[in-house]
């Protein structure tokens, strides 16, 4: 199965249960947040390192973790799903 | 012909010193690129040659793995890492081969991998995010959980190291840990609208809906088209008894929405909101 239909499936499937059984009423934030966190998305691996980029560390892959901020980290942007 | 035999005996003499001098200095000159003196000592010499040899398959693999090529890329590294190199090669082999058979769906033997990286240079912190991510994509939360906690140990600044804590202890439904991780994210980055996101998942989870809402609004005001942001954000207004808001706030994430499971879904609690 993969990443995409998981994220896509587990939500869906999910709510299936919640309207199909008691309705909206009863859907409790529990189940809706337990959907939306199934949905979050994994950040991508980091990608690859030649030996000479572990030279002094200056590597992008190794930037990316050693970083405090999102950008730089490669960190996922859900915003545009 | 005596003042010749002079100069000939001079000469010899000359050369003989800057032979002495030179020499040593010759010995100690390292290879271009290559911080190794000159030697004839076979063992040295062999050592060397699998040394480059090594990374040479490093940096084939590191080529191919940017073409998307990763079965080349694995064959490189199994060869490079049966030449038993010492670090940091060592650990960068393990690291790309990691990175191949995770590509490759082998994700077991790619957690395996980043291990050895990690177990090979503590101070990896690359192969350490990577061994967190590969811990979520097998769903084992219980590992995902310690290899954050030993990633936050060594780099407790990295925003990768918080987010994968953050989503691990929030897949676990450890609202407090999730909490305490995006927070610290967001105090380093506060416009990150997918980190601010996930701290309101939290606070949802941890029944501080208040905060939930304030944190949805504040991601929405960063990011307007932000579809879940939006859906959680109907969540909580409906869990407030806001029904018409909630109601517009899923019409507006139906409308917003690119996956159509997440705008189908966002569609009929709009309907049902009614």
């Amino acid at each position: 199965m993969s990443p995409h239909f998981a994220r896509v499936a587990a939500p869906v499937a999910l709510v299936v249960l919640i309207l199909g059984g008691a309705g909206l009423a009863r859907a409790s934030l529990d189940e809706l947040a337990a959907a939306q966190t199934l949905s979050g998305a994994t950040p991508e691996l980091l990608g690859p390192i030649d030996a000479g980029g572990r030279t002094g560390w200056d590597c992008p892959p190794e930037r990316a973790a050693r970083s405090g901020r999102a950008h730089e980290a490669l960190l996922p942007d859900e915003t545009g799903r | 012909m005596r003042s010749l035999a002079r100069a000939g005996v001079g000469t010899a003499l000359l050369a003989v010193a800057l032979f002495v001098v030179a020499m040593p200095r010759a010995q100690a000159q390292p290879y271009p690129g290559a911080p190794l003196p000159r030697t004839t000592d076979a063992k040295r010499l062999l050592a060397d040659a699998r040394r480059r040899e090594c990374a040479e398959r490093v940096r084939l693999a590191f080529q191919a793995e940017l073409r998307g090529e990763w079965a080349r890329a694995e064959a490189e590294l199994r060869r490079a890492l049966a030449l038993e190199p010492g670090e940091p090669l060592a650990s960068t082999a393990h690291y790309d081969l990691g990175l191949a058979e995770a590509r490759l769906g082998r994700l077991d033997e790619a957690r395996a991998s980043f291990a050895r990286a990690v177990a090979g240079d503590g101070d990896f912190v690359a192969a350490r995010v990577n061994l967190v991510a590969v811990d979520l994509m097998r769903d084992d939360l219980a590992a995902a959980r310690g290899d954050a906690d030993a990633l936050l140990a060594r780099a407790p600044q990295s925003a990768r190291g918080l987010y994968e804590s953050g989503l691990a202890a929030l897949r676990a439904g450890d609202a407090t840990t999730a909490l305490r991780d995006f927070g610290a994210l967001l105090a380093r980055d506060p416009q990150y609208a997918t980190g601010r996101y996930q701290l309101a998942l939290a606070e949802m989870k941890a029944g501080r809906f208040d905060d939930a809402e304030r944190d949805l609004r504040s991601a929405l005001a960063l990011a307007p088209a932000f579809a879940r942001a939006r859906f959680a954000l109907g969540a909580v207004l409906l869990h407030a008894g806001k029904r018409a808001e909630a109601r517009d706030a899923f019409t507006r994430a139906a409308a917003d929405a690119r996956e159509p499971a997440l705008r189908s879904l966002a569609a009929s609690f709009a309907d049902e909101a009614r």
